[in-house]
């Protein structure tokens, strides 16, 4: 059945798992998980692993962002302090901040934390 | 939203359970146990820890964060198969009739009757066809009949059961 029945069946079989509510689920795996207590061990794991990786990748983002409004404030380069200053309009808490130059690391990390530090990476090499 | 967000936009013990299910199904239906050795759970944990690494694109995805790991997981496994296709058939067998000869109508016919030989009901059998028109998403089909859409599930559990036996009946025929 290499053709398009294959195909279909394929792709209703993709969204039948992609959409089926937690009760199909679980009644599905009951069948097919051996060891229930390791299952669960490893599902553990994996979510650990999987909050420990996005918090490392998100920090490791903040402070390659931090670094690159520091140096573009210290070398003066026009765009991204633009950019760093419509970020601090948008934060209460630096609103009124006037001296770049005085922001600390801790300082850029606090005001860019809750962005989209991928899209403003982007737009910082970009520009 | 960024990958912190969207994992935390989502029950991933949840999604986990579904993309191992998914995985599941996908091996039982080549008639496979594991990946090579590696079980169904292995795959979908290495899957997460390639998307929290950033190895797959979230930011570029223009859907849900759970499609995106469905649509991932589907991309390794379809992967894994070509790798190793010279151990593992990534195909239902064929249909042993010249298939140059008959059309996709035929086939679509062919193998509704051996779904109905092996005791699919009529329920069973609407499903087929409506993955056959191309409507594959649970929910559209349960609107489109006016019944829940948990029916639907049962439904298409049943004629998963159902389909590795015609796949023997279509070998036997050969």
């Amino acid at each position: 059945m290499k053709n398009e029945i294959k195909n279909k069946i394929g792709d209703a079989l993709f969204n039948f798992y992609l959409e089926a509510d937690k009760e199909t689920i679980t009644d599905s795996l009951k069948k097919d998980i051996q060891d229930p207590d390791e299952y669960v061990k490893k599902k553990k794991q994996i979510i650990f692993l999987a909050n420990a990786t996005a918090n490392k990748k998100h920090n490791e983002y903040l402070f390659e962002l931090a670094n690159k409004f520091q140096e573009a404030v210290l070398l003066n380069i026009e765009k991204p302090i633009a950019v760093l200053k419509q970020l601090i309009l948008g934060n209460p808490s630096f609103a009124l901040y006037n001296n770049l130059e005085k922001l600390s690391k801790e300082d850029i990390i606090e005001i860019i934390k809750d962005k989209n530090l991928v899209e403003l990476l982007e737009q910082l090499d970009k520009k | 939203m960024n990958l912190a967000e969207a994992l935390n936009s989502i029950d991933l013990d949840e999604v986990i359970d579904s993309l191992n299910a998914y995985a599941i199904s996908h091996l039982k239906s080549v008639g496979e146990k594991n990946f090579d050795g590696k079980e169904p759970i292995d795959l979908v944990s290495d899957l997460i820890l390639k998307v929290m690494e950033g190895k797959r694109d979230w930011n570029k995805a223009q859907c849900s964060f759970r499609e995106f790991l469905f649509g991932c997981l589907k991309s390794e496994i379809s992967n894994f198969f070509i790798t190793n296709k010279n151990i593992h058939a990534d195909e239902l067998p064929e249909i042993p009739i010249n298939e140059y000869s008959i059309n996709i109508e035929e086939k679509r016919k062919q193998v509704s009757d051996l779904l109905k030989q092996e005791g699919a009901e009529d329920e069973e059998l609407i499903v087929f066809e409506y993955w056959m028109e191309g409507i594959y998403k649970p929910s559209e089909i349960a609107k489109d009949l006016g019944i829940e859409v948990k029916r639907i599930y049962n439904i298409i559990k049943r004629l998963e059961r159902r389909l590795p036996k015609i796949q023997m009946q279509i070998i036997n025929i050969i």
